[in-house]
């Protein structure tokens, strides 16, 4: 166990983060406090780039685990596996977090059936640690631990939620798409086209967020929009690249379709 | 062109009226034909004057055939004149060659010049198809609807191709050959079936069918939501109709064709985008003391203002409303005899937009130039495309510009609206007489008094022509009258041993949530925790768990289900043993079921249907999908009463309407019935078998799921036609109470 290095979970290299509010100071002073956050938008609006970029301002490890419907109890806190001597207790993430000391993010959180959550409520409140019963270990949580989890309210529906036992552990955050000029600069930097370029994406993006409620359940998100401003820099036709990468991933729907290609055109002289 | 006067060779006719018209006409044919069609001509003019008809074929021809000639050349007299007499005068149709003739005035503006064959295929085919014989082999009565569909042509070759035409003609000759006085007001578009199906015809897209991607297109650009009232200017041609927003309410045509390869979409998007442009930017101003012809010049410059200011943020607007925007010459009008002022508006249009336009005219370039600078340095107001409308107009003026002759031709621009927004009329406030607009309003009130919910309209299916009859039966839904509920509780009381058998089956099939079934023999994934377990078991030596695989089971019940009953006549009738009639035993079976399904927690709703011909089918609501099976809903069940006949299609497609607004993963549509379909006003007892065939398959294209229950012991000859292999034959009638919710709770496992 000894021979574990938790800082190969360290970020090397800077993310590109636009701070569009106070949202920079709230988190650092939640992880001072080793309050739990919780973080919410719609998707692709930079919930994820935000968390690892306060990862490295902090210079502390992250540990993303992506939730998912078959996520079980022991794919968080570990299990038994079998090696030449017998079997052999390993670690899952969340456990390795709270005994290194890293940021434990659990992202799109209400993918996962509610019941498998509740072994996060020993290391969210007071208490902080984490009972391992099959190992009948203890752990404290490392002082360095913090547990994130992300979510998008966009999915709500009866299926997916949070317990209330679950949601009132931590501390939100309110995530939305930048204002339109920041959104600009965003893709500017992130895809490498011109900013004419990008404020016509984030005004194209605009149109489909309109849309949100008539035919789209959500907008073209910034990742799409940085996808296609990295079409457009590799000199493929605004128009096409613009059809591939906001068009054809959000809807199925002919009409809408119809609708954008007339936005598109609208745009796009 | 040499001959002169003397020159004219005589026509050889003896009607002195005939020879009148000759020579008021014969110049005009002298100067439009070529010596050949001159010579068909004489020819026609001459034999249609001795086939016995009088002097009037003769007269209408000299007057048209010089336009026939000249329009589709050689040999198109003479094949008019062999037509008139051997296709229509040989036939009883005598009376119809002169407004034939007339007629052809009207194919000139409306076809290409190689089109005249297929006018004449066209007119011989109605004529065939509608004169008729009584006895024999010879057709001994007129047809009596060519002569109005003659006069019918102008609109016929306006609005539909030639495919449209035949369609509309085949559908009248369909359903009205055997009537005569129907046959003729359908083919004078007078009745609302000829309306209807000449609509459907008409060239170009529907906004109908455009709507949503127009009005998403206004909200995604725009954010507005104004409603929409299409409006159908060509059809009657009453009014020259502009498109306008007022009210929030957007009025604009209801069909665009394709225009300078601009798609009717598109079309409607440029027309949409202008109004919301004026909407966002102009500003009223005062018109009464400005003339139509300033005002004229003032809206081209508000207009392209508006313009300027949107394609600013939107710039592809502005390839958009270029392409619709005409490029006349500009000297395309001559000044001395038309007033010029629309070409001079137009050209200013487009120069104003188009920075590229190749107008050369000082005055012209003098004012786009003023247009632009008050653009770019953002001084603009509709105040100031006002006063630059009006310098315009007092700079350009012409003596000719108040002319009546005006110059029409391509100075038009569809998209654009007739402007009323930016005017204001202070006058027209001036003299409200407020008295009596209230008494009058009192009046009005009272009118209204009754509310009545209009019927539903559906298409039903023609198979013997493979098409659908448009908006054809009309379907009332009403809340089904209420009786007693206590009725219904006492049926379920004497049920009760039914009822403890199915609740039995109703715990199996209560929803769960997806469940990961664990300790399973086999199964969709080895369950790690487990088989660890067991691995370590082995190795201790002891007997190890063989069930190391877990399962997933998603017993989610989304289902709804929508139970129609055939509520006609037949369910009257008394079953032998039993001593009950049909629609008792429906009611104590469709009671199980409720109280079933209630148990379930599926989203149901029960309906019942009769007709009365296709203008009354009655569609009743007895329980809604939000509502409970409670008192309300027993009581409107125990009041069920049968009457009429089986329009089954219409309930069908009525019952859809509504199922496929649910929000379930399955949807199932549950229909009892005691008998084929059937109504009063249908003969042909294939018919309406046919139709709810097509109905049922209208259902399963949505994603429904239709399953009918036949009480009928017979319905082995046509239920499979109807419903393929969805439907169960209950030949015991009294089984009925306890096979209903058992076939359901299969139906659903």
């Amino acid at each position: 166990m000894s021979d574990f290095d938790i800082n190969q979970f360290k970020i090397e290299l800077e993310p590109y983060y636009e701070a569009q509010a106070n949202e920079v100071k709230l988190y650092s002073t939640a992880y001072n406090a080793r309050l739990p956050v919780m973080v919410k938008g719609p998707t692709g609006c930079g919930k994820s780039r935000f968390i690892e970029h306060m990862a490295y301002q902090l210079d502390k490890p992250i540990i993303t685990v992506s939730c998912n419907e078959d996520i079980t109890a022991s794919d968080l806190i570990g299990r038994f596996l079998l090696d030449s001597n017998g079997t052999r207790w390993v670690d899952g993430p969340l456990t390795l977090a709270a005994r290194h000391g890293a940021i434990c993010y659990l992202d799109e959180i209400v993918e996962a059936r509610q019941d498998t959550m509740v072994v996060i409520h020993s290391l969210t409140d007071h208490r902080r640690e984490l009972m391992l019963d099959k190992k009948g270990e203890l752990v404290k949580a490392h002082k360095d631990f913090q547990l994130v989890i992300s979510y998008n309210p966009g999915y709500q529906s009866l299926m997916k939620d949070l317990k209330q036992s679950t949601k009132q552990r931590f501390t939100g955050m309110d995530f939305d798409y930048a204002q339109a000029e920041v959104e600009a600069s965003i893709v500017a930097t992130e895809s490498g086209v011109d900013m004419a370029t990008a404020k016509k994406l984030v005004q194209l993006a605009q149109t489909t967020r309109n849309l949100v409620g008539h035919g789209l359940d959500e907008g073209a998100s910034t990742r799409l929009l940085n996808y296609a401003g990295t079409l457009i820099a590799s000199d493929i036709d605004a128009k096409e690249a613009c059809h591939m990468a906001l068009v054809c991933p959000i809807t199925d729907d002919q009409e809408v379709r119809t609708t954008m290609g007339g936005a598109i055109d609208a745009i796009f002289d | 062109m040499s001959e002169t006067v003397q020159d004219i060779r005589k026509l050889d006719c003896a009607f002195e009226s005939v020879q009148e018209a000759f020579h008021a006409n014969i110049e005009n044919a002298i100067r439009l034909l070529s010596p050949t069609s001159l010579d068909e001509y004489y020819k026609g003019a001459e034999f249609l004057a001795k086939i016995g008809q009088g002097d009037g074929l003769s007269i209408a021809f000299l007057k048209v055939m010089p336009w026939v000639g000249e329009y589709y050349g050689d040999g198109a007299i003479q094949k008019v004149t062999d037509f008139a007499y051997h296709k229509i005068s040989k036939t009883p149709n005598k009376a119809a060659v002169k407004p034939f003739l007339i007629s052809l005035i009207d194919v000139i503006e409306h076809t290409n010049s190689d089109q005249l064959d297929e006018y004449l295929t066209l007119i011989e085919y109605h004529l065939n198809q509608t004169t008729t014989s009584v006895h024999g082999i010879h057709d001994t009565h007129a047809s009596p609807s060519l002569i109005v569909l003659l006069k019918q042509v102008h609109l016929l070759l306006e609005q539909l191709d030639y495919k449209g035409i035949y369609a509309w003609i085949d559908y009248g000759l369909r359903y009205f050959q055997d009537h005569p006085e129907r046959q003729q007001d359908y083919f004078s578009l007078e009745t609302a079936d000829s309306k209807a199906v000449f609509q459907r015809q008409r060239k170009g897209v529907l906004f109908a069918d455009l709507e949503r991607p127009v009005n998403l297109f206004q909200q995604a650009l725009f954010k507005t939501e104004f409603m929409y009232a299409p409006y159908s200017p060509d059809f009657e041609k009453l009014e020259h109709f502009h498109p306008y927003l007022e009210n929030d309410i957007i009025r604009l045509p209801d069909i665009y064709t394709e225009l300078e390869g601009v798609s009717a979409c598109k079309r409607y998007m440029a027309l949409v985008a202008h109004l919301i442009a004026h909407h966002r930017y102009t500003k009223r101003v005062v018109a009464d003391n400005v003339s139509p012809q300033q005002r004229m010049f003032a809206e081209v410059f508000e207009d392209a203002r508006v313009e300027y200011l949107i394609y600013k943020e939107y710039p592809g607007f502005k390839k958009l409303w270029l392409s619709l925007i005409p490029c006349p010459d500009e000297d395309a009008c001559g000044d001395k005899e038309e007033s010029c002022i629309r070409h001079r508006a137009i050209l200013l249009t487009r120069a104003l937009i188009d920075d590229n336009h190749p107008y050369k005219n000082p005055q012209l370039l003098e004012f786009v130039e003023k247009f632009k600078t008050m653009m770019i340095e953002e001084k603009d107001s509709t105040q100031e495309c006002l006063n630059l409308g009006i310098a315009y107009l007092v700079k350009t003026h012409q003596l000719s510009d108040s002319l009546p002759a005006l110059y029409f031709d391509n100075t038009e621009v569809s998209y654009r609206d007739d402007n009323r927004s930016m005017w204001l009329f202070i006058e027209a406030y001036d003299e409200d007489d407020e008295i009596f607009q209230n008494e009058t309003k009192v009046e009005d009130d009272e009118d209204e008094e009754v509310e009545v919910i209009p019927p539903h309209y559906y298409d039903e299916w023609d198979y013997a022509y493979e098409s659908y009859k448009p908006d054809w039966a009309a379907v009332y839904e009403r809340l089904h009258t209420a009786g007693e509920a206590s009725k219904i509780d006492r049926l379920l009381d004497k049920h009760s041993v039914l009822v403890k058998q199915l609740k039995k089956v109703l715990d199996l099939l209560k929803p769960q949530n997806k469940k990961r079934i664990r300790y399973q023999e086999e199964g969709a994934e080895l369950d790690l925790d487990i088989a660890l377990r067991s691995v370590i078991d082995v190795k201790n030596g002891s007997q190890p768990d063989t069930r190391i695989n877990t399962d997933f089971e998603s017993d989610n019940r989304s289902v709804s289900v929508l139970l129609l009953l055939d509520l006609s006549e037949s369910l009257n009738e008394v079953i032998n043993a039993s001593g009950k009639t049909i629609l008792e035993l429906s009611q104590e079976a469709v009671s199980l079921l409720a109280w079933a399904v209630e148990q379930l927690g599926d989203n149901f709703a029960i309906a019942g249907f009769n007709s009365n011909t296709r203008s009354q089918v009655m569609y009743y609501h007895i329980k809604g999908y939000s509502e409970h099976w409670d008192d309300t809903v027993k009581a409107r069940l125990a009041d069920l009463q049968a009457q009429y006949s089986t329009r089954m299609g219409a309930a069908i497609r009525h019952g859809a309407h509504y199922l496929d607004l649910q929000k379930s993963d399955k949807k199932l549509m549950l229909i009892l019935t005691d008998g084929e379909p059937a109504d009063i006003d249908i003969h042909d007892p294939q018919a309406l078998i046919q139709d709810a065939h097509k109905a049922v398959q209208e259902v399963q294209q949505k994603g429904m799921y239709p399953y009918c229950i036949s009480l009928d012991k017979k319905a082995d000859a046509y239920i499979a036609k109807i419903f393929g292999s969805h439907y169960s034959v209950i030949d015991r009638i009294e089984s009925l109470p306890k096979e209903l919710p058992q076939l359901f709770l299969s139906l659903t496992k």
